[in-house]
């Protein structure tokens, strides 16, 4: 049977449903349905909603903060599981104590808590404070988000705990994991969708990218169990790659251009691309992720099964997984020419996070690419690329997902909070370390791995001492990831306290919405009018002046 | 922290001094304790680590009490 279209098919169905619903709402019904989601989200949580402030831009920060912090947890989990690659009896003795460190298990942790801890509670922060600008309105409900943060890092806590130890008194840990992100994610979107249904005026498509990316999340699950894919090692796995296309790869998009054009102050270059962008995510199967999706078998607690694919799902797979690369191609190349504007530079690189955004969106197309190429190997079953899977997943993470990630909360917390982090030059030392660790430590990890690949193609008897020697000069340089984070933390926290304020709102162009007028008080040059965010079609309208000294008016 | 660190290590001199060749009192029973603890070089990133993890901690109270 075809697995793969036949999902897609309903996914496609499902999303369509969503769409009509969002635009048209619920004909009669939208007010109750309003009036009650609200009652659901605030009045119906008693007293715990008054334990959270409603202030705006309250949410952002909490769900951003956290989002660093768990940065931090995942860089060390990943770093150990990293180190303990070539040594791993490095932590033996915490064995007295009833622990049992394992590289892959701590790798394991490191991905699942920097795919929901940080990447996703920075999205979604970040998300919190875009879509209400994008709509023109504001939140629906601030309590309701900031304390629904509290339970995303409860279920990422429970992830890390299940990853470890997957069974404790009896209970399966990871799903009872899932089970809270999944009611934290429904608030969230009943949270949005009620936001939008408030807009003022028409949502740009950063705003739909958001929106579909939450939605989209949603509607892979539902796909994969309303089709029956749910029982098939292709279904398994194409549940992975819709939730990395739609919640990571929509989301982080949609943040991300909102950001690039916030930041740098140019209006975004194209809104066609923008377009292409979220259609292509959407009708697409993103390749970048693990091979192995036991990922999604242990958070559902299904039978895992061997991805067995057949032809017909080796080649609409395949040809889908190709496709994917223009729409990432769009992003990237609108990203870029955003943050550089009318010039060939970055036009305010010392901006927070505009270095992050510029790193990640230059790491996405080779880390796409050289995805695609694993994920084509593992579907048609030739697995000679399973070697460098591993590698290129954490690549994806901390080179792409991360700097996207971080790049656009770091723009926006001064923006939601009111003040900016406590030091530029931290920020910068951040920056460098974390690109620098996850550059190095990474590349050099895939190059012992390739190294393993040719060991075991030659069926060599003994490994080469050269491989373990790479492998630790890769979990030290990855250090450097670690280190970036605490300053990160450290820079954001204080910046909270003792941080520049933000004196005014930020003028300049937000996102795709470009300034139809601009009126001339003052002579200024072409560079600010364009960074305002005037187009070439602005119409610029000098305001008449006088020199001449005022006087009380005749009668 | 500067004179209690000397201070410290002018009483390690003058114990070696009066009490040449005897293990430290509480300190050398408490350290074969530690045997086969710190034997990876990852401890010396752990303790980057857990100062990091302090650090932040430290960062978030100071802040939140220094006004």
């Amino acid at each position: 049977m075809d697995v793969i279209i036949s999902t897609l098919a309903v996914f496609w169905l499902i999303l369509a449903i969503f769409f009509i619903l969002i635009k048209r709402g619920l004909w009669i019904f939208s007010d109750v349905s309003k009036s009650l989601s609200m009652f659901m989200l605030e009045k119906a949580l008693g007293p715990a909603i008054d334990f959270v402030s409603g202030r705006p831009g309250s949410a952002t920060t909490a769900w951003i903060i956290h989002g660093f912090v768990w940065t931090f947890a995942a860089s060390t989990f990943t770093f150990v599981g990293l180190w303990l690659t070539h040594d791993p009896t490095a932590l033996h003795s915490f064995e007295s104590w009833g622990y049992h460190p394992k590289s892959s298990e701590l790798i394991y942790a490191g991905r699942l808590t920097a795919l929901f801890g940080a990447i996703g509670m920075m999205v979604i922060g970040a998300s919190l404070h875009a879509l209400p600008k994008l709509s023109g309105t504001n939140l629906a409900s601030e309590s309701n988000a900031t304390l629904v943060s509290l339970l995303w890092t409860l279920s990422v806590l429970l992830m890390f705990i299940g990853s470890q130890n997957s069974v404790i008194l009896g209970i399966t840990i990871l799903p009872v994991a899932n089970l809270l992100l999944s009611l934290a994610s429904i608030a969230i979107v009943i949270n949005m969708v009620i936001t939008v249904s408030e807009a003022t005026k028409d949502i740009p498509f950063p705003g739909w990218l958001i929106l579909f990316a939450v939605i989209g999340n949603i509607a892979a699950i539902l796909a994969v169990f309303v089709s029956g894919a749910y029982e098939e090692g292709t279904g398994q796995w194409l549940l992975f790659h819709l939730s990395g296309g739609t919640f990571f790869f929509c989301g982080l998009a949609g943040v991300s251009l909102y950001s690039a054009s916030v930041g740098s102050g140019n209006p975004l270059w194209s809104k066609s691309l923008v377009a292409f962008t979220l259609f292509g995510a959407l009708v697409t199967i993103n390749p970048m992720g693990s091979t192995d999706s036991s990922m999604v078998t242990d958070l559902f607690s299904l039978s895992s099964s061997e991805l067995d694919a057949t032809s017909r799902d080796v080649i609409s797979g395949s040809f889908l997984m190709a496709l994917a690369a223009m729409p990432i191609i769009a992003f990237s190349a609108n990203m870029l020419v955003t943050l550089r504007g009318s010039d060939a530079f970055v036009e305010n690189p010392d901006a927070p996070g505009i270095a992050e955004l510029n790193l990640g969106s230059w790491m996405l197309v080779p880390v796409a690419i050289g995805a695609l190429f694993v994920q084509t190997d593992a579907l048609g079953g030739v697995n000679e690329l399973t070697g460098i899977s591993q590698s290129l997943d954490l690549m994806a993470i901390w080179l792409v997902m991360i700097p996207l990630s971080l790049g656009a909360a770091l723009s926006i917390l001064p923006r939601a909070s009111g003040r900016h982090q406590l030091s530029e030059n931290r920020s910068r030392w951040a920056y460098w370390m974390m690109t620098g660790g996850a550059f190095l430590g990474l590349l050099i990890t895939m190059m012992s791995d390739f190294t393993d690949m040719a060991l075991t193609e030659s069926m060599a008897e003994q490994g080469a001492s050269i491989n373990d020697e790479l492998r630790k000069v890769g979990s030290v340089m990855f250090y450097g990831t670690v280190v970036g984070a605490i300053f990160h933390c450290t820079n954001a926290i204080s910046g909270q306290f003792r941080g520049r304020a933000v004196q005014t709102a930020s003028t300049s162009s937000t996102s795709s919405i470009s300034v139809e007028s601009y009126t001339l008080t003052s002579p200024t040059t072409i560079r600010k009018i364009l960074a305002s965010g005037a187009t070439l079609d602005t119409e610029v309208s000098p305001s008449g002046q006088s020199e001449e000294e005022g006087s009380a008016t005749e009668l | 922290m500067v004179l209690g660190f000397v201070t410290m290590l002018s009483f390690l001199v003058l114990y070696g001094i009066l009490f040449p060749g005897r293990d430290m009192p509480v300190v050398s029973e408490v350290l074969p304790m530690f045997e086969g603890v710190f034997d990876s070089g990852i401890w010396f990133f752990l303790l980057g680590v857990i100062f990091g993890a302090f650090s932040i901690i430290a960062t978030m109270l100071a802040e939140a009490t220094s006004e």
